[in-house]
């Protein structure tokens, strides 16, 4: 047998051999459970490293995108002594404009450093803004099955720039 | 793939042995699905790149319905209660389930069953291995397969050996980060891969389609440019008809092609099958191939006024064949065969679909009888006692079968009208083909201008703005018209009406929310990339530079994608914004295309291949760089079923 058939049928033979050995059948190792995708039990001692307000504004959409945008600022967020599976949660509201943003970010045990959450801008109807100036809420929060830890909150104005 | 060179002896030794005669069936079977072993390469390459952006998930709330019919038809159950729903469990949230006689219905039901063989093989390979790995393991040995098919094409085998390290170790990288797939999203992971199937099919019928016409490396670039530089990838597991539609369409096409260029009864069972291709569509959406059965049907006369007794009878024998499929559906359904489920009664908001409006189901679970006194009775009927009974069911058949003609023809009618009266509106006719801009939002999709025009989402079209100085060099060369029409030309023809009748139906329904690429037209985008190939210049450009093309497509990916991420992050755009940057670059990229192959087509001797090289790399390659944005960046709409890739996404944060 030529070597290239023989590499051939060796990744074969590692990929088939690997799916029967983690499979459902034999389970020696149960691979997909070691990397948790949904929040659990848990907390995390968590401050807002930065968070800078005054990015958060109303402005007029660019490339030939006609809506207005309410632009949302990063949030940086500094985490320690992750236990289990919480996750930071980074609300904006205005309530107003029917604005309810939120960007989460699962933490594993052992996460420790600094977390970035940088939620994507939102469309608004260009009609429906006519006020020059909005109330917003800016929440961030550890949050898990076991409990809900408010570490920032702020009401903020925001101003529109046409 | 193999089959060349057999000798008679070693192929008499060969049949005695099963273990041959299988591996000669599947050739067999290889051929006629690929054609030859580039057709099998091109389908493998596109399957595995374009599986490499699958997110599982459900990116518009069309697909709910479609995805709780394959998980119930995999169960045995065509009629679902609301118990029975897997996914959406509410019923205002799955647009397109249609209510009859107390139970629920999805739509598109050729594409729910080509699903359900898929979801079987999953299913079983999930007794084995982690569903997630289930998914890895078949990209890394598709990943041998391609490798192994590519190193003979190329006569390179040194890629078999590239192929066999990627195998290994995007494998073993899948493992380790490996996350759990719920066996409940199974059905819709099977509707998904069975599009994203379909799509490299479209690539390897676009390469037979012009192989009959043109040299190889047409047929090579042309096939996968169908795809690859067309909104044709963006939908490939986006689980909308569209794609199965565009390659049901091009594989007709394909056919009807192949049965003027045969003689004898191989002309006759594939023109048959040109039209029993079309009548498959009608599976998936009745109206659909409805149009574009008469569209065949008229090129088909046109081109060939006289037919012989025996190409009618296997001609009108196929199409009857390939109808059976969607009549029994409807009789399983409704009892009705001529009533798809589109035209029952719709659940929730109102259609904007090619079909009649239908009116919205009565609230609570009771009667869906009124109002449809004269149809919808054919197996009410069908019992009756002795003799009489299948007498009054012919009775009723026919009775049934000319309603609904009656009804056809008059939406027939009433679409045509609608769609000559938007033809002459020219801001409609910008909005669709040209620049989409933002209007007509309202609150869908959070405002955002999420939708492209045609050419801002294929700006490879913008080579067809020749096609007039390609008329004018006709009429001064003058066409013979001695002996008719070619065989390519024929099938000009055919693709040029398809397009134009595609266009013309759905116009009126245009500009519309959650197109993003002009999804509607779909089918015709890819027949137009067919026409922009069979431009002369474009054929020269890609036969006499090849390296050209190469090298633009690839640089506009490479610099195009590294550009992005620095600008993206520098300015941080919304999505919206994102997609209307594309928009513009796909405009002007799309006007410096059509310079350059409207200059090379009127002054020749001036303009050479090169310029019209670039623009075809420009073009594709800006069409390609949007897919890959919009399904890395843009669209989350669910993880990746390859987790890599998210891992990789998700340290490429642009936005």
């Amino acid at each position: 047998m030529a070597p290239v058939s023989r590499l051939e049928l060796g990744v074969v033979g590692l990929v088939v051999g690997t799916l029967v050995l983690t499979g459902p059948v034999v389970g020696v190792v149960d691979v997909a459970t070691r990397n948790p995708t949904t929040v659990g039990d848990g907390g995390a001692d968590a401050t807002v490293e930065r968070l800078d307000t005054d990015g958060l504004v109303i402005d007029q959409g660019r490339f030939g995108a006609g809506v207005l945008y309410l632009r949302i600022p990063e949030a940086t967020v500094s985490v320690d002594a992750v236990e289990g599976r919480p996750r930071i949660v980074y609300q904006v509201r205005v309530p107003s404009l029917g604005v309810d943003a939120v960007e989460t970010k699962l933490l594993t045990a052992g996460d420790t450093g600094t977390v970035r959450l940088d939620p994507r801008a939102r469309g608004l109807d260009p009609a429906a803004v006519d006020d020059d100036r909005y109330v917003a809420t800016v929440d961030v929060r550890v949050q898990s099955f076991e409990g809900d830890e408010t570490i920032y909150r702020a009401n903020e104005t925001v101003e529109v720039r046409r | 793939m193999t089959g060349e060179g057999n000798d008679s002896v070693s192929e008499r030794v060969a049949s005695a042995r099963p273990e041959r005669r299988l591996r000669r069936a599947s050739v067999a079977i290889g051929r006629v699905v690929f054609g030859d072993r580039t057709g099998l390469t091109i389908w493998l390459g596109l399957v595995l790149a374009l599986g490499l952006g699958l997110r599982v998930g459900f990116f518009i709330t069309d697909t709910y319905p479609i995805a709780n019919a394959v998980y119930n038809l995999a169960e045995g159950r065509l009629a679902m209660r609301p118990t029975d729903f897997q996914y959406s469990l509410t019923l205002g949230t799955q647009p397109g389930l249609h209510e009859y006689d107390g139970a629920f219905y999805a739509r598109n039901y050729g594409q729910v069953v080509a699903a359900v063989p898929v979801l079987f093989v999953l299913e079983g390979l999930s007794t084995i291995g982690e569903p997630r790995l289930v998914l890895a393991a078949g990209w890394s040995l598709g990943v041998l397969l391609f490798g192994r098919s590519l190193a003979k094409v190329l006569d390179r085998p040194v890629i078999r050996r590239v192929a066999s390290v990627v195998a290994a170790v995007s494998f073993l990288a899948a493992l380790s980060v490996a996350t759990a797939l719920p066996r409940e999203q199974l059905p819709l992971v099977a509707l998904q891969l069975s599009t994203l199937l379909v799509t490299g099919m479209v690539g390897v019928l676009g390469y037979r389609l012009l192989g009959l016409f043109h040299e190889r490396r047409v047929a090579v670039v042309g096939g996968v440019g169908l795809v690859t530089a067309t909104p044709v990838a963006f939908w490939a597991t986006i689980p909308k008809r569209h794609v199965f539609v565009t390659a049901l369409l091009i594989a007709s096409v394909y056919a009807f092609a192949l049965s003027r260029t045969r003689e004898g009864i191989a002309s006759d069972l594939t023109l048959g099958s040109a039209y029993g291709l079309l009548g498959l569509i009608a599976w998936i959406h009745a109206f659909e191939g409805f149009f574009l059965v008469v569209s065949l049907f008229v090129v088909d006369l046109a081109t060939e006024p006289r037919k012989g007794k025996r190409r009618l009878a296997i001609t009108a024998g196929l199409f009857a064949l390939s109808l059976l499929p969607m009549l029994v559906t409807n009789v399983l359904i409704s009892g009705n065969p001529l009533r798809p489920p589109r035209l029952l009664y719709r659940v929730g908001a109102g259609s904007v679909e090619l079909a009649p409006e239908q009116p919205a189901a009565p609230t609570g679970e009771a009667g869906v009888q009124g109002g449809e006194s004269s149809s919808g009775s054919g197996s009410e009927t069908g019992g009756g006692p002795g003799l009489f009974g299948p007498v009054l069911t012919l009775l009723a058949l026919f009775e049934t079968a000319v309603t609904e003609a009656k009804f056809v023809s008059e939406y027939a009618a009433v679409t045509v009208e609608q769609g000559v009266r938007a033809v002459t509106e020219p801001t409609r006719l910008w909005n669709v083909f040209v620049r989409r801009g933002h209007g007509q939002y309202g609150g869908v999709n959070s405002f955002e201008p999420i939708d492209l025009s045609v050419v801002e989402s294929t700006p490879l079209l913008g080579a067809l703005l020749a096609l007039p100085a390609l008329a004018v060099a006709s009429v001064r060369r003058g066409i013979d018209a001695a002996g008719g029409l070619a065989p390519r030309h024929q099938t000009d023809l055919l693709v040029g009406t398809h397009a134009v009748v595609l266009a013309f139906v759905y116009l009126p329904r245009l500009p519309l929310f959650s197109q993003l690429t002009v999804r509607y037209l779909l089918p015709a985008t890819a027949l137009g990339v067919y026409g922009v190939v069979r431009l002369s210049a474009v054929r020269d450009a890609i036969e006499g530079e090849p390296r050209t093309l190469l090298a633009t497509y690839g640089t506009v990916l490479i610099a195009g994608a590294g550009g992005l991420c620095w600008g993206l992050d520098a300015l941080e755009p919304a999505v919206g914004e994102a997609i209307q940057f594309h928009a513009t670059v796909g405009l002007v990229v799309a006007s410096a295309l059509a310079l350059a192959v409207v200059a090379r087509m009127v002054v020749p001797a001036r303009v050479s291949s090169r310029p019209v090289a670039v623009g075809l790399g420009l073009a594709g390659g800006a069409t390609t760089l949007f897919v890959v944005f919009a399904t890395v960046e843009y669209f989350t709409y669910g993880p990746f079923v390859l987790d890599v890739i998210g891992g990789i996404a998700r340290h490429v944060t642009v936005i």
